[in-house]
């Protein structure tokens, strides 16, 4: 959650939380909606594109320790476990192996890998404070909780490596031991963090209803403004997911994988959409890219 | 009508046997810088605590307190939060939120302020004090200092009238102090927001205070200009501990001068000693250099070299550290610098990538952790009260005893020996810092460690409290025991280490005896040292210049 | 934090490792089952007549799966060995046929539980639809791993609509 997930300072992290918002639960729903491999892979590579953009080498690592393992066991997994479908490969103890389950597999593949990789995207763009801005809008005091919440964690974890230390250097630590003592000695820092928290609270009280907390109306800061970009970006998006709801109605990405093989890729009507889908999707990272050259050609200019 | 006025307020808290005030009578105008001193538990926070209603402790009060003529307690909450700001000692558990810029907008969330009005506010705050380039950090990554600053422009984006401060630097190092001093003085005369702070750091308040304000056990013994306030050591000595060098050095030496020339700054204090000797040059002779009898270190650290990760920064060096048998060894140096991964690694809780350190001759890395920590080496690290989890100071020292077996009468020799008995049922987080202090080392001292390192051991105790700590230290190495203290507190260094490590530069650039060390210094040394620049060579403490004056005469 | 979170890849990587072997081993152990060497007889039907008259709750996709005369397999004798269960039999004869068929271990009954012949399965026409079977007019109310085949037996597989009533097996009864 750290602006520090990025590897290059984003433009796509600069638009309005509520358009970006938009824009990820389009992307991150979609692929679980349409199982249309095509659109599939659309996204994906979109995703792909994306997130090295906006993590550079860190991703290449990601995707090849994470992302493409999970998505060969799902492809793997799938056909292991569903065995319907007319095609029989071959079979696998008692029971069959279909063409239907390993296509089945592989376009759920690429919906996990979908998915993650756009998770990553937004991970590295939405920051604790956009989080906060969007829950502020709705309910001030919640925002505040997520926003203590946010600083509590890394700090008890800071506390405990301490408070460890601090047993160590007295002689009451265990580095080594068997379980059970370092079962004892875990206790014993959890315990010890837990009073201090419980303490320390009173000062954290104090400081809040110091500066009025508990007051109503609460309203929630932000420093986010709406553009002319953020609305482009927001109709957009919208555009692209009225259009999904009108081609899931007209079956215009219609894909069947059991009991047979069935999928419209071919029609114009599919052309059209998946034309559609793919500038949607390519959108951020298109961003990121015009900013990118922008920004060369005016330092040239210099 | 006083902005503030106090009549007659006592008060007490439940099940206390005396008050925590009593009879205070005080009137403060709009626009005065006010510090209020004087030891721990002397009622100057309860002082504080009664002109902010909220945070008002319960117990039995009498007399009144009236804020801008009304009763301070009528106040509503919003008009409270907006026109009484309070800051308060622990900048860490002060902060209440994730970002920076949260911080800032956290008290004028609570007012419900629009989001447009809130801009303006927040960036006009941010300038002020210097802190927009730090809006979108997280509040964890900022130093103490910093986050104690980001406290102090948070409550004043509410735009208050009057500000309370307690105890506000008590956890910072010198320089984070006096970028603190200056930051309050300028909110007291660009804003002439009413100012209000209890502080043990006297020196760097003095100059900018209007008024000083002592306390002693729950009554006000002076109030006064802070020139005036050199008569209190006149009325007792004691007082030295909490004002200026500069004041110091005036009180005792004045003769027949007004009280009211008394020198507050080093600046004046160099005037007033020129003056004072008529141009004529003083030296203190040094002292003759130890010999070095041929003790076998404790403690030797050679060439060590440490970062803290793969491709950080190296904070050590190739450091060399050497404790020597029952001496008291100051570590001093700049803020960041390192002295406390000095500390780390010399104890062993930290391992050099290259160099070594040995204990008693063998390395430490070789004596098996049960054996080192506890027996041999006691670590105290900053914030004491971390490492506590019962209920009162005496279940602790028996936890203690029982993990390293020892009998009921070495607990009751070291109860002795530290001054715990009033304390020992009483809750660590319920005592004073200085107080936890003295049980942490207490819980350290059981099993009979060679040697001690004690980080920061002075932080946040009043001077009163430091003189008892400084003689305590003195009996730990009367008997035996090594002392290394990583600290801030030049002035307690120069009075009671034997020998000074001045730490700079990944490694000890300088070590001696603290004369020898601090005493040629012009900027790394005491108040007094600097005072009598020009004037007087090898000065250490006041002391060390009435005495010569007083030789003189 | 960092380091957690490279324990969890890690984690993720050794597991995937360790499944792909156990694929490995479990497509090595997929040996086809034997062919019977025949001197037993029984005949096996597989049929799902009852759908044509529930044509309205066929899931639409299964309409190219289901035969015209809703046969799968017309009555026929086939060889088994002694000692050969129902479920023993059919594996054999549809995998011999090319009738695509999926059955699961059902631990509670400690048998197999077909799901679906010929890609159709249980639910794909209506709540109550599924497979059933019979042996000499009987339906057993058990698991077909369980039923031990005997000389001249007439084994019948057949898809209900409506949990066994229009076949002459009403479960529970």
């Amino acid at each position: 959650m750290k602006d520090t997930e990025l590897n290059n300072r984003s433009a796509f992290s600069a638009v309005h939380p509520v358009a970006a918002l938009l824009f990820f639960a389009f992307a991150l729903v979609m692929p679980m909606l349409l199982l249309h491999p095509v659109l599939l892979g659309i996204s994906f590579a979109a995703a792909v594109v994306w997130s090295f953009l906006l993590r550079g080498k860190k991703q290449l690592g990601f995707l090849l320790k994470f992302v493409l393992p999970v998505m060969l066991l799902s492809a793997l997994l799938n056909p292991v476990f569903n065995h319907a479908g007319v095609t029989v490969l071959f079979y696998l103890r008692y029971n069959p192996v279909t063409l239907e389950a390993v296509l089945y597999g592989l376009a759920s593949a690429l919906m996990l890998g979908a998915v993650i990789t756009w998770f990553t995207c937004f991970n590295a763009i939405f920051t604790s404070d956009k989080l906060i801005y969007l829950t502020g809008r709705l309910m001030p005091s919640l925002a505040l909780v997520i926003s203590m919440a946010l600083r509590f964690v890394p700090l008890f974890t800071r506390q405990a490596k301490r408070i460890a230390l601090a047993r160590r250097g007295a002689g009451m630590g265990t580095t080594g031991g068997n379980v059970i003592e370092r079962a004892k000695n875990g206790l014993s820092i959890l315990s010890a963090l837990i009073t201090w928290s419980l303490e320390s609270s009173v000062t954290t009280a104090d400081s809040m209803r110091a500066r009025g907390y508990g007051l109503h109306p609460r309203t929630s800061f932000s420093n986010y403004r709406f553009d002319g970009r953020d609305a482009a970006i927001l109709l957009f998006t919208a555009l692209g997911a009225g259009c999904s709801g009108l081609a899931a109605g007209f079956g215009a990405a219609s894909v069947r994988f059991f009991p047979s093989y069935k999928i419209n890729a071919c029609s114009p009507l599919f052309i059209l959409y998946a034309v559609l889908y793919a500038a949607v999707l390519l959108l951020p990272a298109a961003l990121e890219l015009y900013e990118a050259h922008k920004w060369h050609s005016s330092i040239s200019k210099i | 009508m006083a902005f503030i006025d106090i009549k007659d307020l006592s008060f007490t808290y439940p099940e206390a046997k005396s008050p925590a005030l009593s009879h205070v009578d005080l009137s403060i105008g709009e626009g005065e810088f006010v510090l209020v001193a004087g030891p721990s538990g002397c009622g100057k926070s309860t002082l504080l605590k009664h002109l902010k209603p909220s945070l008002a402790p319960f117990g039995t009060v009498s007399g009144s307190v009236k804020f801008m003529g009304r009763p301070v307690d009528e106040l509503d909450l919003r008009r409270e939060s907006r026109e009484i700001g309070f800051v308060m000692q622990d900048p860490e558990m002060q902060i209440v939120t994730d970002k920076v810029w949260h911080e800032l907008a956290f008290g004028l969330e609570s007012l419900g302020t629009g989001v447009t009005e809130m801009r303006v506010r927040i960036a006009e705050t941010a300038n002020f004090f210097g802190i927009g380039k730090w809006m979108e950090s997280d509040c964890a990554s900022l130093s103490g200092g910093q986050k104690q600053l980001l406290l102090l422009a948070a409550v004043t984006a509410m735009q208050p009238r009057l500000l309370l401060l307690d105890e506000p630097t008590s956890q910072l190092d010198p320089v984070a102090a006096s970028e603190f001093f200056d930051t309050l003085r300028r909110i007291n005369q660009e804003l002439g927001t009413t100012v209000i702070v209890t502080e043990h750091r006297t020196e760097g308040l003095f100059p900018i205070a209007d008024r000083v304000v002592f306390m002693r056990e729950g009554g006000v013994v002076f109030s006064g200009t802070p020139r005036e306030a050199a008569s209190l050591i006149e009325k007792d000595p004691s007082f030295t501990a909490v004002l200026p060098a500069a004041m110091t050095v005036f009180a005792k030496t004045r003769g027949q001068e007004p009280l009211s020339s008394s020198p507050l700054t080093v600046r004046e204090g160099m005037q007033y000693l020129k003056a004072r000797l008529g141009g004529e040059r003083l030296s203190i002779p040094s002292p003759a250099p130890q010999k070095h009898e041929k003790k076998q270190p404790v403690i030797a650290m050679r060439g060590a070299w440490f970062r803290y990760s793969k491709n950080g920064a190296d904070i050590l060096k190739g450091t060399d550290l050497d404790v020597l048998p029952g001496e008291l060894l100051a570590v001093i140096g700049g803020n960041g610098e390192g002295k406390t991964t000095a500390l780390m690694a010399a104890s062993g809780m930290y391992k050099p990538y290259r160099g070594k350190v040995l204990l008693n001759g063998k390395p430490i890395s070789s004596v098996p952790e049960g054996e080192r920590y506890g027996k041999t080496i006691g670590v105290l690290l900053q914030n004491p009260l971390l490492g506590f989890t019962r209920d009162s100071i005496r279940e602790e020292l028996e936890a203690v005893r029982k993990r390293f077996r020892l009998s009921e009468e070495r607990v009751a020799e070291v109860v002795e020996l530290m001054e715990l008995s009033p304390i020992l049922d009483s809750n660590p987080y319920d005592v004073s810092g200085g107080e936890v202090q003295r049980a942490a080392i207490a819980k350290l001292l059981l099993p009979s460690p060679s040697v001690l390192f004690l980080d920061e051991a002075t932080k946040g105790m009043d001077a009163f409290f430091k003189l008892r700590f400084g003689a305590l230290l003195r009996k730990l190495t009367a008997l035996g025991t090594a002392i290394v203290l990583v600290s801030h507190d030049i002035e307690f260094c120069a009075e009671y280490a034997d020998r000074v490590a001045m730490f700079a530069l990944g490694g000890v650039i300088a070590e001696g005896s603290p004369r020898t060390v601090l005493g040629g210094n012009s900027f790394y040394t005491t108040a007094a040292a600097r005072i009598a620049r020009g004037s007087i060579e090898n000065v250490l403490t006041a002391e060390d210049i009435v005495s010569l004056i007083e030789k003189k005469a | 934090m960092k380091p957690f979170f490279n324990i969890t890849i890690k984690v993720f990587v050794r597991a995937g490792a360790l499944l792909l072997a156990c694929l490995l081993l479990v497509f090595a152990a997929c040996a086809a089952p034997k062919p019977a060497e025949g001197k037993l007889r029984c005949t096996l039907e597989i049929e799902c007549k009852t759908i044509l008259d529930n044509m309205d709750d066929l899931n639409a996709d299964k309409l190219e799966v289901l035969p015209e005369d809703g046969v799968l397999l017309k009555k026929c004798t086939v060889y088994f060995d002694e000692g050969d269960s129902v479920y023993d039999m059919l594996v054999r004869e549809t995998r011999a046929r090319g009738i695509h068929m999926e059955a699961s271990y059902t631990p509670v009954y400690e048998s197999a539980y077909i799901e679906g012949i010929g890609n159709l399965y249980e639910f794909d026409c209506g709540e109550g639809s599924g497979w059933m079977y019979s042996v000499n007019g009987e339906f057993p109310n058990y698991g077909t791993s369980k039923y031990e085949l005997h000389d001249g037996d007439e084994v019948a597989f057949r898809y209900t609509c409506d949990f066994g009533a229009d076949v002459g097996g009403l479960m529970g009864s």
